[in-house]
């Protein structure tokens, strides 16, 4: 690894922070309600391990000791993680240069965190380390989030009673932060901001799918106005 | 035990494809500008909407709503005047630390 390749490495560890903290939070959460459910420890690990997101992981733990639910959980994993495969889509552009190898190895990490995390610093500055800015992101990401599973798990360490509400509120505080220091685009703010306040009223019309369906109506919608707003202005 | 880690390996399984069949496939289509350009609203709304959730998931309108809205502002407003985003979210979780301790 080169010394620039070390720096955005670094670069991305540290932007990272607070989605390990976060990860971690939510992770040992994960543990100790899968320890309550009587699962073994390694499956639990195994779990976080191989499916790295915490909303189709909680489901599964309740459903998993009771028998016959194979395929209920594994068709709910599907549906509620789509909004990797729209993610990584995103991501395409950003990694256009790597290999397969490591294609199929970064693939593995693409979170809602890490992808947001990345994806916002490609729209800053993209260029030939993307990918090991991503690592530097997602890699200790991926380590906080089993690390918390097994302390959950083994240890059940509670959050300090006053704290959950502040801890809880870590990934949106970042993100929106992120996204408030980051966005210059008039338009893209305009997307943003509508599919802020869209979101609460796609999700009561379609509970379970407010944050994907949310999010391709408006960007159809706002992709169909600037196509119009164009054809009206075209010097614009 | 086996019927379990079965499922979980299937669970992870069909979550890696999801990840990787796009990563893998999409650049042998080529994307016009204007779908490259629809991935990016699509990205940023993604975002915007997980925001949300994030806020509003386990707060009750007459509890914590209200501070949760007061965080959020404080953190948007930290994090454009200093273009800073872990200031700006340093910001907020104090805001909500503090003032979830003022009103109890």
């Amino acid at each position: 690894m080169s010394r620039d390749d070390l720096a955005s490495f670094r670069e991305g560890a540290l932007a990272a922070i607070p989605v390990c903290v976060g990860f971690f939070a939510i992770t040992v959460a994960f543990g100790i309600a899968a320890q309550a459910t009587g699962l073994p420890a390694g499956e639990v690990l195994l779990m976080s391990a191989v499916v790295f997101a915490a909303p189709a992981q909680f489901p599964a733990i309740e459903l998993l000791p009771l028998s016959g639910q194979a395929m209920q959980i594994l068709l709910s994993t599907l549906f509620i993680n789509f909004r990797f495969a729209v993610m990584s889509f995103a991501l395409v552009p950003h990694l256009k240069r790597l290999r397969t190898g490591g294609l199929m190895v970064g693939a593995q990490l693409v979170t809602m965190s890490t992808f947001a995390v990345s994806f916002l610093r490609f729209q800053r500055r993209s260029d030939h380390d993307n990918f090991i800015y991503f690592l530097g992101v997602a890699i200790p990401s991926y380590i906080c989030y089993l690390m918390g599973t097994v302390v959950g798990y083994h240890f059940g360490v509670r959050i300090p009673a006053g704290f959950d509400e502040g801890i809880s509120l870590i990934f949106p505080a970042y993100l929106s932060a992120l996204l408030a220091a980051e966005l210059r685009e008039r338009r893209s703010i305009v997307v943003v901001g509508v599919a802020f306040l869209a979101t609460p009223v796609v999700e009561t019309l379609v509970p379970g799918w407010g944050l994907i369906l949310n999010a391709i109506v408006v960007a159809t919608a706002a992709i169909g106005v600037e196509a119009w707003w164009e054809s009206v202005l075209p010097s614009s | 035990m086996g019927e379990r880690v079965a499922v979980i390996l299937g669970m992870g399984l069909g979550t890696y494809l999801l990840r990787v069949f796009p990563l893998l496939f999409a650049h042998q289509l080529s994307l016009g500008p204007r779908i490259l350009r629809w991935f990016q609203f699509v990205s940023y709304a993604v975002i915007a909407s997980f925001v949300w959730f994030g806020f509003t998931k386990g707060a009750s309108p007459a509890g914590t709503m209200g501070i949760r809205i007061i965080a959020l502002g404080l953190t948007i407003l930290v994090a454009v005047r200093t273009k800073n985003a872990l200031l700006g979210m340093a910001a907020g979780i104090a805001a909500v630390l503090i003032l979830a301790r003022v009103g109890s």
